[in-house]
């Protein structure tokens, strides 16, 4: 077998795995990722650090079964590490600009506020952040995979 | 020079071990449909890369509703790697 075309031809494998399958989110997962980060948050407010330890575990909990469902209805766990540029350095990109807002709306929520429920408000503005930030991500991925795609005349199925 | 593994050097193996390098793990049936091979074929290929060590198989459920996930273990990987960067020091040195 000719070494070029063996190469060129695993390239290619590689990118129709990104670029060739429309990987579709349950619309309802932003929200409840949303929902669970707020409902962490906000058990700050109950001054019992039990019920936050609580949270932490069932957000942490929630957050792995959804990633574990979307990879069953996908039939494969995604590799940041292997994404095609321009979409890993995005994909890295959004975790990480992602978290540091998350952070910083909570802190300066809590900062500027002196409602007793200021973890309440704060964990508000984090569940904002997460539907609409996460859905703006998802859109310009979907968007730049799509013309990718269409450059390399991969069909997306 | 990296050498070209006889286990990954197969055509149809060689796909099969480019889509696991570029994911954490695929499902049997994405596979299947992704390489267009029969279902005996694509288990007799997985054995064969199984039994090199490269994979780690984690089966879910019975029935119809089962669902075998593979995973290419470090080793894999690191055969993977090696098959490539033989591959492409052999175009180094024979040029079309």
């Amino acid at each position: 077998m000719n070494e070029e075309a063996s190469l060129s031809e695993i390239e290619r494998e590689q990118l129709e795995i990104y670029l060739g399958t429309e990987q579709e989110t349950p619309r309802w997962t932003l929200p409840l990722l949303g929902l669970i980060a707020w409902a962490t948050i906000a058990s700050i407010d109950l001054e019992n650090p039990w019920v936050t330890i609580a949270m932490i575990v069932v957000a942490g909990a929630t957050f792995g079964a959804t990633m574990a469902l979307q990879q069953k209805r996908a039939g494969f766990s995604p590799r940041i590490a292997a994404l095609p540029e321009p979409l890993r350095r995005r994909a890295n990109s959004f975790l990480i600009v992602g978290t540091a807002v998350i952070v910083l709306v909570v802190v300066a929520t809590v900062a500027i506020s002196d409602s007793p429920y200021r973890f309440t408000i704060a964990g508000g503005a984090a569940f904002l952040v997460i539907v609409i930030g996460g859905t703006w991500f998802q859109h310009d991925y979907r968007e730049r995979a799509e013309m990718m795609a269409r450059e390399l005349g991969i069909e997306r199925g | 020079m990296a050498e070209l593994d006889p286990v990954i050097h197969a055509p149809k193996r060689l796909r099969i071990m480019s889509i696991l390098a570029a994911t954490d793990g695929v499902e049997f049936s994405f596979l299947q449909e992704r390489l267009d091979l029969a279902a005996p074929d694509l288990s007799k290929q997985m054995s064969t890369i199984e039994k090199a060590g490269y994979l780690k198989v984690d089966k879910t459920g019975r029935g119809p509703g089962s669902t075998t996930w593979y995973k290419l273990t470090r080793k894999g990987r690191a055969a993977y790697e090696n098959h490539v960067a033989a591959l492409r020091d052999l175009i180094e040195v024979n040029p079309v």
